[in-house]
Formats: C-alpha cells, structure tokens, sequence
C-alpha cells in the first residue's frame, strides 16, 4: 500500500486580519497487495422479537458468511437476548467443517429481551485476544431490532470506543422500527465502522456478506490523520464524508488532534472536511496552518495546509467553492442521517445563500432532505452516503 | 422537461403503446402494438426523468445498444436473444423497437417469486442456452460484459433471452484496442475483476469475461444471492446441487481469467457432458514467430491491435491489416477438430500434398462484390471450414502471407 494525502482549503489567499476556513483533505489509499485476515464476530439479536423471519434470515445470514470464508479467517458467533450464548466461540475456519458451524447456528432460537450490551462485550472478548499482525482486519457485526433498556446510547458510545482501542470496527445494523438509532449510530461512527439501516429480514444476508467482503479489502486496518497546527490556528466541525458522512470529535494533545480513520479499504477514498481559523498575520507566502500525517499500515505520509497572507484584493476573491460544498453537503448529510431535518433545513439555506439555488449540489441537498422528511429510517441512513462519480446507477 | 411517453400514446405513427414494462438506470420500456401488422412488440426508450446517471451517459449506453442490436440483427439473430426490429424517434425521443418476451420474467424476479431452482438439471440447461447465446455473440464479436440476472428473461418454458446490450461491446473506435477495455466502471458480483476494475487493469476483457458471469449467474439460480468473491463453489454456500455443477460453477468463476473456461463455447460443452473436466487442447505454433499457443474449442485468432473485442490469441499482422480480428475459431466435435474461417479475406490450410482455402460467407460476399470470383481453379467454391489434424498446416491469408500455424492435437 502506498497511501496518498491530499489537502484542499477554500480560500488560498488569506487576509492579514486572519479567517475562517473549510479545508478537506482526500486519503487515497494504495492497492491491495496481501489480503489480510479476518476476524469476524456476528453479534445477534436473539430476543423474542426476532422471531420468525428475522432470525431464519440471521441464520441463513451466518451461514452466507461461512461460504465467504478463507481457512486463515476466524469467526464467533454470539447471540443474545437476556443472556448471552456463545453460538460459535472464535474459531479458525480451516480448523472446522461447514457442517459443524452451520449445526451451531442453527440453535440459534429467539425469545426473552436485548441485552445488547452484553452481547457487544462477548463479541469483543471473543476477537480481543486472537493473534493479529498489521494484515488482520477485525469486525463485529451487529444485528439488533430493538432497545437495550439498560444503557443508553453514551454507554455504548463507552464501549464502543473500548472495542475500537483493540482494533475492532463495529458494523452496526438495525433492522425494523423499534431499535435505537442512536444507539445504532454511535456504535458504528465511533468504533470507525458504519452503521446501517436493514428494511426487511431479506437484507441480512447482504448485511453481513457485504460486511465480510470488504473486510477482505482492507489495506490499512488501523489509520488516523494527526493535525499538527499552528499556535493560534484552531480546528472545529469536523466530519468524516466518505466512506460515511459522520461527525467526529478528535482528540487532542497539545497541539495536535487525531482524527481516527475507518479502516483504508482497497483503493476507496476516505475524505475529511473540517474548519480552519487562521489567525492574523503578516503578508506572507506558504504559510502552514496545519501539517497533516497519515498513519495507516506502519506508514506515515505527509501533507501540509498551507495558505498565502495578503491584502491584494484580487487574490483574496479567489474561491474554491467545491470546499465549501462538500463540507456543507458533508453537515447536512450527517444531520439528515440523525433525522434532524430542521437542522438540516437550516444548513440548507445558509448553503442555498452562498451558492445560489441552481448549484447542483444545493439541489441534490434539497433532494435529499425532502426525501428524509417524507421518507423513514431507510431514507434517513441512505442521506449518509455520497455518490461518487464512479458510481452509475444501472 | 423531456417529453414522457404514456400508455395510449402512439409512437411514429405506427405502435400504440400499452402497459408499462419497466425502468433500469438506462432506459423504460412499455408494451405496444405494431398498428400495421397487429404484433405486439417492446419500446424502449431512454430513462432521462428517472435515472440518477447523467444525460449524456443515458445517451451512450442507449446508443451502445442500438450498435449491438445492429449487429446482431445483421448477423441473423438468435434464440436465446431478444430481436430488434426497428428505431424511430417521436418527439425527439429515440425509441427502440425490439421483442417482447411474452410472459417472460427476469431472472432476478423469479427467484424473487420462487426461490433458488433446486433442480440441478433446470441450473445447467439454462446454463447450456445461456453459452449457446454468449457463444453467437462472440462468433459475432460482440462481449456482453454485463451479464446479470436483471438482463435475463426466462418463459415459462424455461429459455432465457438476453435483452439489455446497453454495455456490449463491439467494433468501437474510441475504445483502447490494445486492451479492449472501456474506461467505465461498473461494479457488481456479476463482473469478472477484468470488467469491474476495467479502468485500472491490463487484463484483457474477452469471452472468459463472460464465462465468469454465467458461472455467477449459476450460482445465483442456485442460491439466490451472489458475492463478489471469485471461485466460488455452490456447495460452500449450502447450495444443494450435483457435484459435477459446483465444481464447473468454481471453475467458471476464477479470478485469473486462464483459470477459467477459455470461452462460452468449451463452458457449454463441459455442462452438456456433465463433467467439469475441460475438453481437449490442441498447439499451434506460429512458425515464423516460433510462438506455441494452446487452443482449446471455440478459441479464435486474430489480428493484436484491431478495435473490437479480441480473439483469443492476437498476433501482430505482418503487413498491415488483411487479418481481421477474428480470423480463424477452431472447434471440436465429435473428437475431431476443425478450423473455421471467419475473416473477409480467408485462410489456407495445407492437407498433405495441397493448399485448401478456406473462406467465410461474408468473405465470399465481399468478393463477389468486387467483382471477383471466390472459386478456386477446379470451379469449386471454398468451404467455411475444414477439418484438422495432426501436422496440418494453416496460414492466414495467403500461404505467402508469413503467418502460418502448425497445429497438433494434445494427447488427452
């Protein structure tokens, strides 16, 4: 893998009174050159409301999943209502046959309430201590339909981040209209993986292949931007937009925030769009406000935001306006992915004042959220994601 | 705003359009009825109001098809792919007339309705029909690429027809000819990584692109899902099939294209003698090259460089471009191999003592027209095909021409 970074502010040329900025800085990752290894844990939702179709599907699901496996791959299955049931402890899928696993989900049985919590702990506990080098990537799949009335979304949001620290990426799917989104949510934005709203027990198949898939595509399991910026520079509002618009609170030390990365997939681009005051300073050319590392697979690339000082006026009309775009689209995605749609209408005007309503984003932004406000969960979710120019409808 | 046709419109003055058919991300569909012969027929029509692709990428794709289904028709059709009548424009909107596939179904939708088809026999035979039709439009240099179960519709008498050529690809100037690949992307489980990734790969994209989707397209019959992985086995995703069916499907559907059937015509023969075993291979040795090449049936040789999808083994043409792209496809029937001409300007194959040209019809048409006469000194007309063994001798062109092959049938 050879990553490359690339930085891009909206407004080059800055007055000597300093401004706010919108940066966005595009990760492109390399090729994949060893597939790495998996290690897989489903984390199901048994509890009586699953029964039937959801959990046949959940079933036929684990067992898609199995024919996805290579030997060197490891797999867990737990399921849980009140209690939780180790279905499959983490086996190595060259050490068991296809029988014996699908013999063992097929005790999966649904009845009784959601301890999710639980259930995310065991999955953990089953990944966290098999062997792993910088080649192994390592999921939990989570299926639930409904709430955990024990813990709120902030304790997941806890437990969350204790599963990322061990190199786990949640991918959090919730099926029906009963569970918590905002459960759902943290769990996939804050353990770096996605999250994701499944309309009917057919999709659980795909849910988890597609899951297991792209798990196999994994360049980079473990990467993070680090923004070192200048004294007096300040960060704010920051998101990620591709692979999934998503707000993120870096971290911080001194002078330097990491924003934490999804794992870097096979030549799929991660885009970061944040705000960036510039002080005040003197006339100058290159000035850094930011030098920015990517950390992705024992390799770090460099790149720096940089900005010119001026009070030539012409130069300060200079304007990338796709910046800015990409940045609101970003915010108003992220927001339309909460079902915040007042918010989203709020951004969507001060976006329509400053590009004008012809702009094609301004209208596909108009689009979206008219499809929200009319539209449920499915919507809401589908709102997170950019369509590419790679991506032709067919 | 574009005009948007509506049931009861009449297009052209001549088809009353009925119900609609249908939307893809390229085009719309309705049934209608060809006032002038009372048949009923399908107009199809660019998908400019619904589909979130760009206009001018509609437009190309709609164009694209209208190409193939040219050719196609030129080349007499098939039955196991939709016929193409007619193209007329109303109201600045092209319209494509072509056949309605009565009571048909797409793939997708049947197993939708019915679920995976269990019957292992149902699985191959429509894999057979499905090589039958990728095998006529390689023969006519046409490479779908975008075989997937929504582009398939099966009667209630279990024949499927391809009807969407919106990505085929054939003679086309604009493209790379030494890849033969376009630059656009479309992704999909369905697609061979040479088609998927076709912007970034040097594979060629050939008739084993295809084989991979049918393997795919067997898999999903089976199953009713497909993933993206390559060499997959049925059996592995609990499919309950034949095992000779697994196994041809894991072949059908490596991810190196050499590890796959060479072609739609060797894939259809290894599901007719229900054995996943390729057939056997012959050598040919480029003598003036001294290049071996392995041939197995239905490959072809052509002329490297020319636009189009490629033949199987592409030489450089000695002197400019009297070998068509698709010159020569050999074949095996029976045990005994043969060698087809497909070229305009023919081939030579030297049995024993003499020279025997051998010319295709579009050849001899070509002739004629200029005023020539395609008969050898004997009055005889030359066949299309021969049969080969081993030691034969086959120079394309002319035997002066410097590309000639000296063929020998492997020991299986």
């Amino acid at each position: 893998m050879t990553a490359t970074v690339v930085s891009e502010v909206n407004r080059p040329y800055v007055p000597t009174g300093g401004a706010k900025l919108t940066a966005e800085i595009e990760v492109e990752p390399g090729r994949l050159e060893e597939p790495p290894t998996r290690q897989i844990a489903l984390c199901i939702d048994a509890s009586g409301s699953m029964a039937g179709n959801d959990i046949e599907q959940a079933r036929a699901g684990a067992e898609w999943v199995f024919g996805l496996l290579d030997e060197d791959d490891y797999v867990s299955i737990i399921a849980f209502d009140n209690e939780v049931t180790t279905v499959l402890a983490p086996t190595r899928w060259g050490t068991i046959s296809r029988e014996t696993a699908v013999d063992a989900v097929a005790d999966i049985s649904a009845g009784g309430g959601t301890d999710m919590y639980s259930g995310l702990l065991e999955a953990k506990a089953s990944l966290q201590d098999l062997p792993t080098d910088d080649n192994t990537a390592r999921r939990v799949l989570l299926l639930s339909d409904g709430k955990d009335n024990s813990h709120d979304p902030e304790a997941f949001g806890t437990l969350a981040r204790e599963t990322d620290t061990e190199g786990i990426r949640i991918k959090a799917a919730g099926i029906g209209s009963d569970y918590r989104e905002e459960t759902i949510r943290t769990l996939g934005t804050v353990a770096r993986g996605e999250w994701t709203h499944l309309d009917a027990a057919g999709d659980i198949e795909s849910f988890f292949g597609d899951a297991v898939e792209e798990a196999g595509t994994v360049v980079a399991p473990d990467a993070r931007l680090e923004l070192d910026v200048a004294d007096g520079v300040e960060v704010s509002e920051v998101y990620r937009s591709l692979p999934q618009t998503q707000s993120v609170n870096p971290d911080w030390e001194d002078n330097t925030a990491v924003v934490p990365l999804p794992d870097l997939l096979d030549r799929e681009t991660q885009r970061v769009v944040l705000k960036i005051h510039a002080p005040a300073n003197d006339p100058q050319d290159a000035v850094s406000l930011a030098d920015v590392t990517l950390h992705a697979g024992g390799e770090t690339t460099r790149e720096s935001i940089t900005v010119d000082y001026t009070d030539d006026e012409s130069k300060l009309a200079e304007h990338n306006e796709q910046v800015d775009v990409d940045h609101r689209q970003t915010v108003i995605k992220t927001e339309l992915g909460k079902g915040n749609v007042a918010e989203a209408q709020t951004q969507l005007e001060r976006m329509t004042r400053i590009h004008g309503e012809d702009t094609e984003a301004v209208q596909t932004a108009e689009r979206e959220t008219r499809i929200v406000m009319e539209g449920g969960r499915k919507e809401q979710n589908r709102a997170t994601k950019i369509v590419t120019d790679e991506g032709i409808q067919k | 705003m574009t005009w948007e046709p509506e049931s009861g419109d009449v297009i052209a003055g001549q088809y009353k359009l009925e119900e609609f058919l249908g939307k893809g991300g390229f085009a719309k569909a309705f049934r209608a009825t060809d006032i002038d012969s009372g048949e009923s027929v399908a107009v199809k029509y660019p998908n400019y109001t619904e589909s979130q692709n760009d206009p001018d990428i509609i437009e190309e794709y709609f164009k694209k098809e209208v190409g193939s289904l040219e050719r196609i028709r030129r080349a007499g059709g098939h039955e196991n792919v939709m016929d193409y009548y007619d193209q007329v424009t109303e109201r600045d909107v092209p319209f494509l007339v072509v056949q309605l596939i009565v009571d048909g179904i797409e793939l997708d939708e049947v197993i939708d309705q019915h679920g995976p088809i269990d019957d292992s026999e149902q699985v191959r035979q429509i894999g057979i029909d499905l090589c039958d039709a990728m095998g006529f439009l390689h023969e006519n240099e046409i490479v779908y690429r975008d075989l997937k179960p929504e582009n398939v519709m099966l009667t209630p008498d279990i024949t499927p027809t391809l009807i969407d050529f919106n990505t085929a690809t054939g003679f086309d100037a604009t493209e790379d000819p030494s890849s033969g690949n376009t630059g656009t992307t479309i992704l999909g489980p369905f697609k061979p990584r040479e088609v998927a990734e076709a912007s970034r790969t040097d594979v060629r994209q050939g008739p084993w692109s295809d084989v991979y989707s049918i393997g795919k397209i067997l898999l999903f019959l089976l199953k009713g899902s497909v993933p993206k992985k390559d060499g997959v086995n049925p059996q592995a995703f609990g499919a309950d099939c034949d095992d000779y069916l697994a196994e041809i499907v894991e072949r059908a559907t490596q991810s190196h294209y050499r590890d796959r059937y060479r072609n739609a015509t060797v894939l259809k023969e290894v599901l007719e003698r229900r054995d996943p075993t390729p057939p056997a291979t012959a050598s040919v040795t480029y003598i003036q090259a001294n290049r071996q090449f392995t041939v197995e049936p239905g490959d072809t040789i052509g002329r490297q460089g020319a636009s189009g999808p490629p033949a199987s083994i592409t030489i450089e043409d000695p002197q400019g471009e009297y070998i068509s792209s698709v010159q020569v496809q050999f074949d095996i029937e029976d045990g005994e191999w043969s060698l087809h001409d497909r070229s305009l300007n023919g081939t030579f194959v030297q049995k024993g003592a003499g020279w025997q040209r051998v010319l295709s019809e579009p050849g001899r048409n070509r002739l004629r027209s200029e005023g020539e006469d395609p008969t050898d000194r004997h009055g005889d007309v030359p066949p299309e095909s021969v049969t080969l063994t081993d030691g034969d001798l086959v120079s394309l062109v002319h035997p002066t021409y410097g590309v000639t092959f000296e063929f020998h049938p492997e020991e299986s």
